[in-house]
Formats: C-alpha cells, sequence, structure tokens
C-alpha cells in the first residue's frame, strides 16, 4: 500500500451500523443526537439515535469534559473529612462520535489548559485519557463559520484521533493518532482506501472551503490587542448585555468557579461554569472590581482568545465556529469586533 | 414621502445639533438574516446605517440604566432612544422605579407595525444560506440557496406582538408612524390562556418540563429591562437563596423568583424569551402573570407615570381570594 494511504480505510455506508455495532460493543459512545436541550452530545445507544446530518450542534462538545456543573468531592462538614469523588469508574471507554473539527481543535486548547500544564486537573484529564474523539470533516459551513480565518478548517484533524469524511454513498475514515490506529484494528468492515477515494475526498473538502464566506483575517489583529488602553474599547462593548452565553456556548471557553455548599449536613464543592462576561468573576471580597464595567469585560473576552492565548500556548482561543453568533441575544458579532477593531486608528 | 427610516434620521441629526443628546440608541442592520442589532450613535455619525424595519425586536430600554449613569458623572445630557409601544412601557417603568428621570431620555416614539419573529421564518426555510430578503407591504420574500419562499408578515409576528394591546406609545416626545399600526384584535394569547385554564398539578407539570431545557445563564435577566438590580437575588451570597447548580430544583427557584419579581412590572415586551439561546417559552409564565395582575389590579404597566403599581398600594376591594386562610 502506498505510503499516503495507510491511515486511511473506507467504510461502505451499508455497513455503517455493523461497524457502529461493533465500537458500541467495546465502548460508549457519545454523539450528536436530539433531546430536550437541543442537538447536542449524548449517549448513543443505537446506529439510529446518532444524527450524522447535522451543522453543528447548538452546546460544544466541552461540557462532556467539563461540565457545566460537577461535584469534584463530597465533606462532612462537622469533622472536616473529605471524601473524594466516589471512582464508580465504567469498565468501558468513551469514544466521542461525529463532532466537528472546530470542537476537536477546541478541546486540544482544553487539553493545554487542563492536562498538558501544570498544575494538572484530575477530572478533566481522567475522562479525556478515557476518550477517543473521532470527528466529521464539514462539507457545507454555516455562514456563520470562520474557522478558515483562526487556523482551523474544515478537514482540521488537530484534536482528532480519526476523522471521518462522507463521501459518496462511503465514509472516508482517517486515523490521525495512535490511539485511532488501535481502535480500528481489527474491524473487518474497513476495507483500504484508494486514490480515487482521496481524490474525491479532496473535491468535497474544497467546495466546503469555498463556502466558507467570512472574511475576517486575524493577522494584523494582535498587534492592535497589544495596545490595552486602545480607543476602541470605548465603542465594540456598547451594546452587550453581559449575559455570558457567548462563552457558555464557545468550545473554547473554559472558567470556572468553586463553590463549597452544605445542605443536610452533607457538604460538597462544585465546579460550574464561569464566565468573564459576568461581573461577579472579578468582583474582590473588598468590593473592589477590577473590571467594572462592560468594557473591561468585553475587552478581557477579545484579549483572552485572540491575544493572551497567543502569548501564552502559540494559539487563537477562537476556532471559528460561530456559536456565540448564532446564539448572541443581541447579535454582537465577533468578527464584525474583530473587523471594527483591524479598522481603528 | 418620506421614509419612517429618513424621518427617524432627520430628527436623530437635528436632536444631535441642537445638543438636547449625547448619545442615541437605535437599531441597523444585524450580521444574521432577517435580524437588526442595536445601534449606539454618536453625534458624528452619518446615520447611513441607522435602520428602522420589521426586524428591530431588541427592547433598547435595556441599556437605559448603565447610559444614564455613565454620562450623569459628567455634565447632565440626555439619551435618545427608539421606542415602539412595548419599550417605551419600560422606559416609563424604570423612570416609576427611579432607575432614570424623565429628562435623562427623549424617547423617539414609534408606532409599531408589530415585529417578524425571525425563528418563525427561519424554521420554515431548511437552507442557512439565505442570498436575499425582499418585502412588501404583506409579505417578506426570502431566497436562500435552493429556492425561495414568501411569508406572510402577518403570520410570522411574535407571539407578544400577535396580541399586543398598545402598539402606539403612550409616553413620548416625538411620535413618528403612519398610523399603520397593526390594530390588533387578538389581546390575550389561547396558549397563555390554555394553561392557565390547567389544574394546578398539570400547570407545575408543564412548568417542570419548559425549565428542563433551562442552562441556567441568566440571558433572560439581562435582556429585561426590569431586571436592573445591582445585585441579584440568583447571585447573592449573603443571604445565599439557592445552590448554584443546575439541578432542575435550582433552575426552578432562579425563574420562580425572576418571574415574581415581574408581577406588575412586565410588559410583555417577548426580550427575555427572544434573548433565550435555549427557546424556553418563557411567556407561557410572564404572560400568565401579566394577564393576572389585569384581571386582579385592572392595571396595566407602563403606560403613564401617576398610576402606582398595583404591589405598592392596597385598596379596599383589591382581589384576594389567593390568599389562603391558614388552616
Ligand atoms: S452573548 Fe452577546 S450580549 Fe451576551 S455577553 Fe456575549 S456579547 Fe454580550
Ligand atoms: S469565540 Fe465564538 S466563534 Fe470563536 S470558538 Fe468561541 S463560540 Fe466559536
Ligand atoms: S474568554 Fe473569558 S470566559 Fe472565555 S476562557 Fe477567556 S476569560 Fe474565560
Ligand atoms: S419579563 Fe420578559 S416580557 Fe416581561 S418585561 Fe421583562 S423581558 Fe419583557
Ligand atoms: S435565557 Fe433561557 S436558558 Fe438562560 S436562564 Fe433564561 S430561561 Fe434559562
Amino acid at each position: 500500500m502506498k505510503k499516503e494511504l495507510e491511515n486511511y480505510s473506507i467504510l461502505n455506508k451499508e455497513d455503517f451500523n455493523k461497524f457502529f455495532n461493533t465500537l458500541l460493543g467495546k465502548y460508549n459512545i457519545f454523539g450528536p443526537s436530539k433531546s430536550d436541550k437541543g442537538d447536542k452530545l449524548n449517549k448513543i445507544n443505537s446506529a439510529d439515535d446518532l444524527m450524522l446530518d447535522y451543522k453543528n450542534f447548538k452546546m460544544s462538545a466541552k461540557e462532556f469534559f467539563f461540565p457545566q456543573c460537577e461535584t469534584l468531592l463530597a465533606f462532612d462538614p462537622s469533622t472536616g473529612i473529605v471524601k473524594n469523588r466516589s471512582e464508580d469508574v465504567d469498565a468501558k471507554n468513551d469514544i466521542i462520535f461525529g463532532i466537528r473539527p472546530c470542537d476537536a481543535l477546541a478541546l486540544s486548547f482544553f487539553d493545554r489548559v487542563f492536562k498538558d500544564g501544570a498544575p494538572q486537573d484530575p477530572y478533566y484529564t481522567e475522562k479525556r485519557h478515557r476518550s477517543t474523539i473521532i470527528s466529521l470533516a464539514c462539507l457545507e459551513p454555516e455562514p456563520t463559520c470562520f474557522c478558515n480565518a483562526v487556523g482551523c478548517d474544515v478537514d482540521s484533524e488537530t484534536g482528532a484521533d480519526i476523522i471521518l469524511t462522507q463521501l459518496n454513498s462511503r465514509y472516508l475514515i482517517k486515523s490521525v493518532t495512535e490511539k485511532g490506529i488501535e481502535i480500528l484494528k481489527h474491524l473487518k468492515t474497513l476495507i483500504p482506501a484508494t486514490e480515487d477515494d482521496i481524490k474525491e475526498k479532496d473535491e468535497l473538502m474544497a467546495k466546503a472551503k469555498s463556502g466558507l464566506k467570512s472574511n475576517v483575517e486575524v493577522k494584523a489583529l494582535k498587534k492592535k490587542l497589544d495596545d490595552f488602553d486602545a480607543s476602541f474599547w470605548q465603542t465594540v462593548h456598547q451594546k452587550c448585555l453581559g449575559c455570558g452565553v457567548c462563552t457558555y456556548f464557545c468550545p473554547t471557553c473554559h472558567c470556572f468557579d468553586m463553590t463549597d455548599e452544605v445542605c443536610n449536613n452533607t457538604g460538597r464543592r462544585i465546579r460550574t461554569w464561569d464566565s468573564c462576561m459576568f461581573p461577579l468573576f472579578t468582583l474582590h471580597a473588598s468590593g473592589h472590581n477590577p473590571r467594572p464595567s462592560y468594557k473591561e469585560r468585553m475587552r478581557q473576552r477579545i484579549l483572552h482568545k485572540f491575544n493572551y492565548a497567543q502569548e501564552n500556548y502559540n494559539e487563537i482561543f477562537c476556532v471559528g465556529c460561530g456559536r456565540c453568533i448564532i446564539n448572541c441575544p443581541v447579535n454582537l458579532d465577533i468578527r464584525k469586533v474583530i473587523q471594527e477593531i483591524l479598522e481603528a486608528k | 414621502m418620506k421614509s419612517i427610516e429618513s424621518e427617524i434620521k432627520d430628527l436623530i441629526k437635528k436632536l444631535f445639533s441642537e445638543k438636547k443628546i449625547e448619545v442615541f440608541i437605535g437599531y441597523e442592520n444585524g450580521t444574521l438574516p432577517l435580524r437588526t442589532t442595536p445601534y449606539f450613535v454618536s453625534p458624528n455619525d452619518d446615520l447611513d446605517k441607522l435602520a428602522w424595519n420589521r426586524f428591530c425586536s431588541n427592547n433598547l430600554a435595556v441599556y437605559l440604566p448603565r447610559v444614564v449613569a455613565k454620562k450623569k458623572g459628567g455634565n447632565s445630557c440626555k439619551v435618545g432612544i427608539l421606542c415602539k409601544g412595548c419599550d417605551s412601557r419600560s422606559v416609563v417603568g424604570l423612570i416609576k422605579e427611579k432607575q432614570l428621570s424623565r429628562n435623562d431620555v427623549f424617547i423617539i416614539g414609534i408606532v409599531c407595525p408589530g415585529i417578524i419573529d425571525t425563528k418563525k421564518i427561519l424554521s420554515e426555510i431548511k437552507s442557512s444560506d439565505i442570498e436575499h430578503i425582499d418585502e412588501d407591504d404583506e409579505n417578506i420574500m426570502v431566497k436562500f440557496k435552493d429556492g425561495k419562499k414568501n411569508f406572510r408578515k402577518k403570520d410570522h409576528l411574535y407571539e407578544c406582538c400577535i396580541n399586543c394591546e398598545f402598539t402606539t406609545p403612550f409616553v413620548y416626545d416625538t411620535l413618528i408612524g403612519d398610523g399603520k399600526s397593526s390594530s390588533n384584535t387578538i389581546t390575550s394569547s389561547q396558549k397563555v390562556a390554555e394553561f392557565s385554564a390547567k389544574s394546578r398539578q398539570e400547570r407545575w407539570q408543564i412548568f417542570e418540563q419548559e425549565l428542563t431545557k433551562c442552562i441556567r445563564c441568566y440571558a433572560c435577566r439581562n435582556a429585561c429591562p426590569n431586571c436592573y438590580c445591582k445585585e441579584c437575588f440568583a447571585e447573592q451570597t449573603k443571604p445565599k437563596w439557592f445552590s448554584v447548580t443546575n439541578d432542575l430544583s435550582d433552575i426552578i427557584f432562579y425563574h420562580i423568583g425572576r418571574i415574581f419579581h415581574q408581577a406588575g412590572r412586565c410588559v410583555d415586551c417577548g426580550a427575555c424569551v427572544r434573548a433565550c439561546p435555549m427557546d424556553v417559552d418563557l411567556r407561557l409564565f410572564t404572560r400568565m402573570l401579566v394577564d393576572e395582575v389585569k384581571e386582579r389590579f385592572g392595571y396595566d404597566p407602563g403606560l403613564n407615570f401617576e398610576e402606582a403599581p398595583p404591589l405598592t398600594t392596597f385598596a379596599s376591594d383589591d382581589k384576594q381570594e389567593f390568599i389562603t386562610e391558614p388552616s
């Protein structure tokens, strides 16, 4: 087999259920499906529940690894004895099936923050070690997608262990990591890919890329953002309501709060999502707030994503998924904020 | 005849040149199809992008307390604002509750033809690739990737607009409008009436069911002009009223608190419903509250400055059948 075809294989659509059921026997699979809370990552018990014709689902994949609300430990408030979270770990490992390349890339940023640096977050890391990410290349980006402008793309592989591309009547499967190769080993439903398959994929991807219409340009942004007191901060935040929806839905936003609560003589330490768009985020016990208004809070959100993340991780903490654009109640569009900043004198 | 849009623009220019306002809050077209976005106009803007159309959904009154408070530090100034019927009622509410004074605002009232529910239209189009939007008196014509479709404006209004009794502002400095306000005949919501006719148990069940969608982001609160508290009970720590979790019981606690804080104040503008990213039908509850206040106290908030809010007064003929005797 040619070297460049080595990591590719083909799954015929009629074999999909068989393929999926084999995986279901060995893993807990979480994938996009319909639920009360809209289309989101849910546990999948049968291939029929899986929804692979979605554009992008509402809540990003981060909530699987970093739930909005997570009990970290329990304690007895009278004795102060701490019980660590019960480790009733499932024997089966997890597969996250069919998330978009942007969500997978965002997970790689989460890894940098919670797993690969120090201190390491044990709760996140444990879930991450148990999981394999199978992503699904985008054939039809949404008008709000601008992944290509921020270092992601319709077929970006970073963060994924395996990437699937829906060809005409077949899936092209590429294993990206050792973990991915391991999972696909010995699967009888897979057949070798040919050069024609790769060609078909390349054509589909070129077409998908041409569907990305946002003309966001972030190259010159970092320098502009180095000016902390620039005058554009006076205006770009004006219509923001400070609701934090943009950060809750963002696949890269990872801020949290910790609360100790005691109820009926048991205490628990809870971690919940937090957001720099909330005034409480930086409110000191003294009553002083270093980010007292919408201006400073909007500045933090933009700077963290497009400036600090570059300094600390050499990345842009935005993957261009468009969720903040779709869900903002006042249509405060991050693409437009970028544009206004670039155009500011 | 001058379009309403250019009438508004001329007026804003005049207000700026006469130094009657320092900032104006209006709308411009948004970056998403069938959406507008709030527009903070400063004195030197050329107003080209100012928009008034059937998609001007945001209730701009929500910005007033903070804009006025910020400006107060300097010289006294006025904020100009474009207000539909419901928005003007929110401004009146804010003034009555002393969040601003009448002199802080210059209200351009606009006779509202009813705002179109973007989500209603989009749900009838499969493609999200919208290429062109046009309109005539009756219809919105949308051309998208694989076809085109006409939508009757009348049939695609927001629920609150369908039942709106007060499309024309009562309180304003200048009123603009072509008199084509929809004279609504259906001023009560059938959906809400059906809900409130149900038994207490059934209502609770629906309430719970609806709130399972909620992610407790508080966007409903932040979009509501009435929710201006510096510290919301939901985030108070001294005392702490309820837990920080996403358990249904905590979510319910938050909503009961917020909704009841709207009694006699909610103007049914729909801002909370539109802001909700999870499509929780909050109006089922807020509108029921509006109806109950009206039925019991004959009060519609935000129509004038004189009438006292029902929860701040007592009348001997107030209905009180809901007060239960201790058994
Ligand atoms: S979603 Fe919009 S209004 Fe809410 S905090 Fe973000 S930018 Fe502000
Ligand atoms: S900032 Fe917005 S577009 Fe960027 S990753 Fe977050 S939600 Fe997506
Ligand atoms: S943008 Fe704000 S909420 Fe998001 S990770 Fe950065 S500081 Fe946290
Ligand atoms: S509760 Fe909702 S409908 Fe009522 S005034 Fe507030 S935002 Fe408007
Ligand atoms: S906006 Fe919607 S999801 Fe957010 S707290 Fe309100 S009801 Fe819940």
